[in-house]
This record gives C-alpha cells, structure tokens and sequence, in this order.
C-alpha cells in the first residue's frame, strides 16, 4: 500500500488549494443543523427535558455529512489527476530491419551482429525491467505485446529478419520519443547520429527531452556494388556503331567502395514471364567510380516482342559485394513507359535529379520554349513543372509551382520571410504523406496569397509556403521551397515532400512513392481490381469511392494492376498497370558509408502522463458518484421515531 | 361545524342524557330528578298531612299501618344547566391542522345536544373569547355551532380567572364540562376544577392532545421550539434519551391531573384529536358514565 501511494504523481497539484473551502463547508453545515424553528402548543413539557446549550453541544454530525465530506475530497482528488507510475524501467527496443542491415560482413551480417548486441544488453540490464519491441521497416511497427520479458523479447528478436525495405530511423525515433512511454529508448543499427562519428561504434546516449536514447551502432565498412535504377527510354542518340534501335534499357549502377572497379552487367529476357527461364540477351562490363552513378546501356532489339519482361543482373559475387539483392533489377518492355514530364525552367541542371528517378520520362524545356510550345503538344505531359517562371494562365494539365516568379498571377507572392520555421501543416494531405515535417528547415520560403480555389497545406508564421487546390479538372500546385534539383537520399525529407507532390499531381497513376519491397500502393475509385503478383499468385482488391485499397510489395518483380470492373461510368482505364519493383535503394545500398539519423527537437514533457502510468481519476469520479448516491439514499429513510405510548 | 353530525350520530346521541353525580334544581321541567319534592313519577318519601295537601296523595295503606294520615312526595324532574368550560387559547390552535380545536367544539356541540334533546339548558364559554346565551331545545344546536364557528384559539390566558368569570354569569349550577389541552402548570388546573366544584357544578374534565404532544414526533432532530401562547422559546437536540424523557413527562404532567382529579371525584377523559368524534361520545363517554 505504502509503496502505491509513493508511486502516485498528480498532474494538476493545484487542485490540492480548493481543499481550502472545506472547513467553510463544515461551518455551513453546522449552522444549517441548528436553527430549525418550530412553534408548539406549548414548551411546557419540553422545557422539563435536559437541554443542550449551544456551546456545550457536542456536534454529533449525521452519516450523510461524513459521506458529502467524503464525497467532495474525492472529488478534489479526481481533479489532481493522479496516476501511478509503474516503477519497472521501460524500455523501447529499435531494430534497424533496413536493407542495409543485411549487408554481409566475413561470417555474420550488420543484423546477425545487431540481435547479438541486443542480447548482451539485455542480459546486461536489469532483470525487473520491462521491454517494447519495434522494427524500422517496412515500416515502423511494433512486434509483440506492450512491457515484455527480457526473455520474451529476445526470443521475439530472434524471429525478426532485415528485410528489403528503406526505413526513416528519424521518424520512427521521434514518434517513439513523442509518446513518453518509455524511460530508455535502445536503437541498435547501422546508422549514427548525425553529429556522431560515423565510425564510433561504442554506446553513446543522449537525453534530448528526458528520454535517454541508447544507441547502438552495428556493422563495419563494406563495399557494395548495387543497381540504382532501370528503365526503358527512346535511344535519341544512336551509337558510333549505327545501332539503330530504337528503345534503350538504361541502368544506372552505383558503387559504394573507395576505388573504382570493372562490373559485369547483364540484360535477360523472360519470354515466359517472370517465372519462365532467362535468355541472355546481351552483357558488358562497365567500369564503375565511387562518385556518382554510372550507366549502362542495353539497345532493344527490334523484335523483341512487345510485352517482354526483362531482368538486369551484375555479376559481381559475393566478393567486395555486402548486399545481392541491389544486384539484380526487372523491366517490362510494354509498359506505357515513364509518366511524361516537362520541366519548365531557366536553369536545365535542376533537371539532373529528376532524370534518376524510375517511371519518370522527363523533357526540360526554357520559358521562352515553352511559349512557343502549341497547347495540342502539351497534352501529352501528365505533369508540368514551373521552376522560377510561371506561365500567366493555368495550364490544362496538373502543374507544379516551384518558386514562381515575384508578380506571377496565379498565385501571388505575399512575403518572403527571413529565417523562416515551418509552423504548422495539414497532416492529413497527401502531400505531407511520409513526411518529417519538423526536419524542413529551409533557408528561403515564398508566403503565397491564397487563390480561391485552393487551400493551404504547410504554413510559416506569415502564411502558407505550399498552396494546393483542384480547377477546372486539373490538380495544382505551389511550393516556396527549393526542391530542385532532386537529392534524393542526400535531402530525404525534401524529397520526400517532391516525390509526393509528383504523386499526388498525377494520381498515382505511373509514379509509385518508392516502388520498392516494403512500400504500398494504394487504388482509388469505386472498383475491384486483381494484382498479378511475380511468383504467380493473384490477389483481389476491392475500394470505393470513400476508402482506398492498399497493397504493399513485399518481393522485388514484376506485379501487373488490373482494374476488373468499375462500378461508376468515369472509372479509370481498364488497361493493366505494370509496376516493376526494384530494390533501388542508394542510401541502403552504400554500405561502405554510414548513414545518419537525425533526433527531433526535444519535447514539451510538462503535464504530459507517461502512458505506461495508471490514471486513477476514472476510479475516483466512480467514488463520487456512488457516495453522493448513497447521501441521496439516505435522505430518504426516514428519521427513528418514539414508539413509546402514553399511560 | 356540524359535518360530522350525520343522522346516525343524532339517532345515537339521542338514546342519551347527560349523567350526574348528584341532583340539580333546574329552571323548569325537564327529565332530571331533582331535590326539589313535588310532582313527579319517582317516590321519594312521606310527609305528615297537613290541612290544604290534596287529599288523593293520602297513602292509605300507610294510615292503615299507623292510624296517621301521611302524604305521598315524588320527585321533581327538572331541566339540568350544562355549561362548557372550552380553551380558546393560542396552545389549542396548534399543531396547525386545527383539528384539536375543532374536536373540541364538535364534542361540546354533540354532548350539548344530548341535553338539548332532554330539555337541557345549555351555555358554551370559550375561555378567552365569549360566552353564549343559553340555549335550551334541539333546534338550538345550530344556533350554537354558529356562535362556536366564530371562535378562534388564540393568545395567552389566565385559566383560572377566566374560568372565574364563566361561572359568574350561571344563576344555577349544574353539570360542567371542562375541555383544554390543559398545558399549563398543573396548579392551574386544580385551582380551576376546585372552582368549579365550588359553584356546586359536576365536572367533568376533557382533555385533548394532539398526536404530536402525545409522543414527540419530529424529523428535526435539533430546532429551535417557540411556545405558541408565550413566544418562550427553547433550543433543543433531540436524541434517543430526549425522546424517551419526553413521554415520561408528559405521562407524569397527565398522571398529576388525573390524580387530582380522582381525589375530588371528577371524571377525567384523555382522548387524541385524531380519534373519531362518533367514537368518543357514543363510546367513550357512555363507558366512562359520563352518558346515559
């Protein structure tokens, strides 16, 4: 008992000060029981009984004003808010499951390595304590129930494999942290604080907003040679040779390693599908350096039938090579090809970036090039992209407004604070998606005044940065941040907040956020749909118009989306989707780099009930509640009365 | 007033007539034996003759026996005065559903009636407020409800004087009735039953109390009591022992009355305002023999 009492914190003490009105209610009480005047025939008899003076009174108070008194000192307690916090340390336990921890050292990969660290500092730690185990991709989940056992949780651990998904150790650590569940948050991964060295392997913990977060960083150096992308494209520029064809398998490799070296790349196709066999149908080798990507071209034979799947392998082995499954890459040669999009810009470089990213085929054209351009000929762009101009109607197709110009008409430049901070956002947009909101810090930002059309979704002190709005059938966008030219992994959250821009403007149709294992596709509209999945099987999706499918890629292949029937007259097309889904995952895939996570800004923690605690108010208004019943109760049985008769 | 006077109640009051304990001179004739010796059905006693009696009241038998001329007496029935000695002071207006009062009256109207059904003369004193003409005949009793419906207990009285003063205005005595609530120092009571006995009347004592002055029943446990007639007021916590002291007192304060009262021979009935007035006067009283 003693011990639960100790354990009881209040969050709001203050209540504790209208205990004061107590004794002025005692002292109402008291003159209410006294002064009841009653007139009778005579207080002859009366006036024989021994009487009571007042002062000499004992205050004999009924039941009912020991239950009201009760009553009313629960009630002081329910607003205290009590709540008792369980005293066993509570951990929270963050496997990195990220692509890179399957990256192979000599004997054991980073994750083999990582379950055993966690089981020395479990078996280290305290045996009372108690554990949440979460994982950090596909996505960020917890496995198992809620306070386990050490033992429960390394036997969870031990079921756990790295999968082939990226991760944001950033925002699932902030979320963690943000919950105030936990005294100690351990991460054990292959990543390091951004301002730790990358090659610090030892504990480090640090306590931004009093929760100490352990970290534990796993896993050496490796060299990795990974496919960073794959695609079809238009051969504009026939080779020296005279080859003629007319499509190109463009790959893009990357090498993470210090020197440079020779890697065997190979083209195959699957004239059974996927499953089927594979012919080779062409292979070279290419000399790969650590910076940059570097790019393979495969012409298409011309006869190769139309809807052919292809496969890319490297031939490197498991030599100076930590992860395969970045080695080999799908395409399928009908697919309706990359989502066409023209960049609109004076500044052609901004383009470099965007040209990396798969299902993308994008033209760049200058302002005054596309003034000239004929309307009929931008038809064809499911997307344009105004970077620093701006034309001076909408166009008819889904635009996005970077940095327009001062003096632009259709959305208007309000302000430009200086040192802006990104105040608040609409978290339930499509745009703000995936996206770390808090780590955009940029340097400049555009305040827009608002068309009527549209709404806006991220806001600095002034105004909103990011204006989104629907007219005249056609999606739009503005964004007063610098997104270009595409990062990737070097900007994530920048990017993230690109890629979900080009999503939303094109309604998913070609360009998936992150067609990689892990990642999910959602289906809009009132239809049933069928996905082909690589190892054959078939699956049936069914949404409407109210709530979207989802289906998330588990295996790297080729998965065909086809809509079976739609339920409404304007459904989409009923031709079938081809999603090729590809560990295209540079940042995971540069095992010889360490990458960094950053940790959010701490935390208000004022008032704020670790949620591992037992709030005791609920209890306590079901005291009052009763008490004042039984008070209400006896008011009712009546009064004891003289049964004695006279002679 | 005379609700409660239904037909059955005046069938059964009439088989009555008002008991005393001893004989009365009345003001004419009526059914009640009186000293006086005159004309009369009841034999009383024997006379030497003397010149001028009339001759047809010579008992002969008894000259036979003696050889002296005796004359037959009877006695004289005469009318009774009754008079009602009713509290009219604050203490009979509470509690405050007035039936205490209004018992009162309606008892004094229905035994008045029995008189007036003998040929009674009947007279009501409110002590405190008025006293009625006499009234003498059936019919009188609504002329008397009347005259008591504009009675209204109220104030503080001197019992005894006021008992003094309703006695002087009776020529004759005769049977009395005293009806209160008698909550007053039992030396008043005794000092007015032994006035009334002075003036030769047969008392008879009434005494109404309400069920609430019969057992304490409150549900204040403490209150502040304010005497009805003095504005005397008493702070008060009622507990079990209170209660129970109480009805010990009230016992003693009855018991000290009717004490007094047996040792001077006069009838004491203790009845509750809420007993049926039906119930008292052609129950009660017949079994007390204060009717006949």
């Amino acid at each position: 008992m003693l011990e639960w009492i100790s354990a009881m914190n209040f969050t709001a003490p203050w209540a504790f000060s209208l205990a004061a009105v107590v004794p002025a209610l005692v002292l109402a009480y008291l003159r209410k029981t006294k002064l009841t005047r009653d007139t009778v025939s005579s207080v002859l008899i009366l006036k024989a009984l021994k009487q009571h003076p007042r002062k000499k009174r004992k205050f004999k108070p009924p039941l009912r004003f020991f239950i009201e008194v009760l009553a009313l000192l629960c009630l002081l307690l329910a607003v205290a808010s009590p709540f008792i916090t369980d005293r066993a340390e509570h951990t929270a336990i963050l496997l990195d499951t990220s692509l890179s921890m399957k990256a192979g050292g000599a004997t054991e990969n980073r994750f083999q390595l990582a379950q055993k660290n966690l089981i020395k500092w479990v078996e280290d730690a305290e045996s009372d304590a108690v554990y949440t185990l979460f994982v950090t991709a596909p996505t960020f989940k917890q496995i198992g129930p809620e306070r386990i056992s050490s033992a429960h949780v390394l036997n969870l651990a031990s079921k756990i494999t790295a999968s082939l998904s990226p991760d944001s150790l950033d925002a699932s650590l902030q979320e963690l942290e943000s919950t105030g569940r936990f005294e100690r948050i351990l991460l054990i991964s292959d990543k390091a604080r951004e301002d730790q060295s990358p090659f610090e392997s030892t504990t480090r913990s640090y306590q931004p907003s009093g929760t100490e977060i352990v970290s534990l960083r796993v896993g050496a150096q490796v060299p990795n040679v990974y496919i960073a992308g794959a695609r079809i494209t238009a051969n504009t520029a026939p080779t020296s040779t005279g080859d003629d064809a007319s499509q190109l398998a463009l790959i893009d490799i990357g090498l993470s390693d210090s020197t440079a070296r020779d890697v065997p790349v190979s083209l195959f196709q699957h004239p059974n599908g996927p499953q089927g066999p594979k012919e080779i149908l062409s292979k070279q080798t290419l000399r790969v350096t650590p910076d940059g990507l570097s790019s393979a071209k495969f012409p298409l034979p011309a006869e190769l039938p139309q809807a052919s799947t292809l496969s890319v392998e490297l031939g490197v082995g498991t030599e100076k090579n930590a992860l395969d499954d970045d080695d080999r890459a799908w395409l399928e040669l009908s697919r309706s090809g990359a989502t066409p999009i023209l960049l609109v810009t004076p500044h052609p470089e901004l383009s470099s970036g965007l040209e990396s990213l798969p299902h993308l085929a994008l033209e760049t054209a200058s302002p005054e090039q596309f003034q000239l351009k004929r309307p009929e000929s931008l038809s064809r762009f499911r997307l344009l992209i105004f970077y620093g101009t701006s034309p001076s109607v909408l166009p008819n197709s889904a635009s996005l407004f970077i940095l327009p110009p001062q003096g632009n008409q259709l959305f208007p430049i309000r302000s430009e604070p200086t040192l802006p901070v990104i105040t608040s956002w609409s978290e339930n947009h499509p745009i703000t998606t995936y996206l770390n909101v808090p780590l955009i810090r940029p340097e400049r930002a555009l305040v827009f005044q608002v068309p009527y059309w549209a709404q806006g979704v991220m806001n600095v002190e002034p105004g909103p940065i990011v204006v989104t709005g629907e007219t005249e059938g056609f999606r739009y966008a503005a964004v007063g941040l610098d997104l270009l030219p595409f990062q990737g992994g070097k900007a994530p959250t920048e990017s993230v907040l690109l890629l979900n821009f080009l999503g939303w403007l094109t309604n998913q149709q070609a360009l998936s956020l992150g067609h990689v294992p892990g990642s999910s596709l959602e289906l809009t509209g009132d239809s049933n749909w069928v996905i082909l999945q690589p190892d054959g099987e078939l699956s049936q999706l069914e949404s409407t118009a109210d709530q979207a499918a989802s289906f998330q890629f588990e295996t790297p292949g080729i998965y065909r989306v086809t809509e079976i029937s739609g339920k409404t007259k304007d459904s989409l097309s009923k031709t079938a989707r081809i999603i090729s889904v590809n560990v295209f995952l540079p940042q995971e895939s540069s095992t010889f780099q360490v990458m960094s996570f950053q940790v959010a800004p701490a935390l208000t923690r004022e008032n704020i009930i670790p949620s591992s605690s037992k709030p005791l108010w609920p209890q306590l208004v079901m005291a009052v509640l009763l008490l004042l019943l039984a008070e209400q109760v006896l008011r009712f049985v009546p009064q004891s009365k003289l049964k004695e008769q006279v002679p | 007033m005379l609700e409660e006077f239904t037909p059955r109640l005046y069938r059964g009051l009439q088989q009555f007539s008002i008991h005393t304990k001893r004989k009365f001179l009345g003001t004419r004739q009526g059914s009640h034996n009186s000293p006086r010796r005159g004309h009369g059905l009841e034999f009383a006693d024997y006379r030497p003759y003397t010149a001028g009696d009339d001759f047809r009241h010579i008992d002969w038998g008894a000259y036979g026996r003696t050889d002296r001329l005796f004359v037959r007496q009877f006695v004289e029935e005469q009318s009774l005065n009754v008079l009602f000695l009713i509290d009219a002071s604050g203490s009979m207006a509470f509690p405050k559903d007035g039936r205490k009062f209004w018992l009162a009256k309606n008892l004094c109207l229905a035994v008045a009636y029995v008189a007036l059904s003998d040929g009674d003369a009947v007279t009501f004193a409110s002590l405190g407020n008025q006293v009625t003409p006499q009234f003498t005949g059936p019919q009188a009793l609504r002329r008397a409800a009347h005259a008591l419906e504009q009675v209204v207990p109220k104030g503080r009285i001197d019992f005894v004087n006021e008992v003094r003063a309703a006695l002087a205005t009776q020529k004759i005595p005769g049977k009395c009735f005293l009806v209160s609530d008698f909550l007053f120092p039992e030396q008043q009571f005794v000092e007015a039953v032994d006035l009334i006995r002075a003036k030769n009347f047969d008392v008879s004592v009434l005494h109404i109390l309400s069920p609430t002055e019969l057992k304490l029943d409150t549900n204040n446990p403490a209150f502040l009591a304010v005497d009805a007639e003095t504005g005397e007021e008493i702070e008060l916590l009622l507990d079990h022992n209170s209660r129970k002291e109480y009805a010990s007192r009230l016992a003693s304060h009855v018991a000290q009355l009717e004490a007094h009262c047996a040792r001077v021979g006069v009838a004491h009935v203790l009845i509750s305002s809420q007993e049926p007035l039906a119930e008292i006067v052609l129950t009660r009283l017949p079994e007390l023999g204060l009717l006949r």
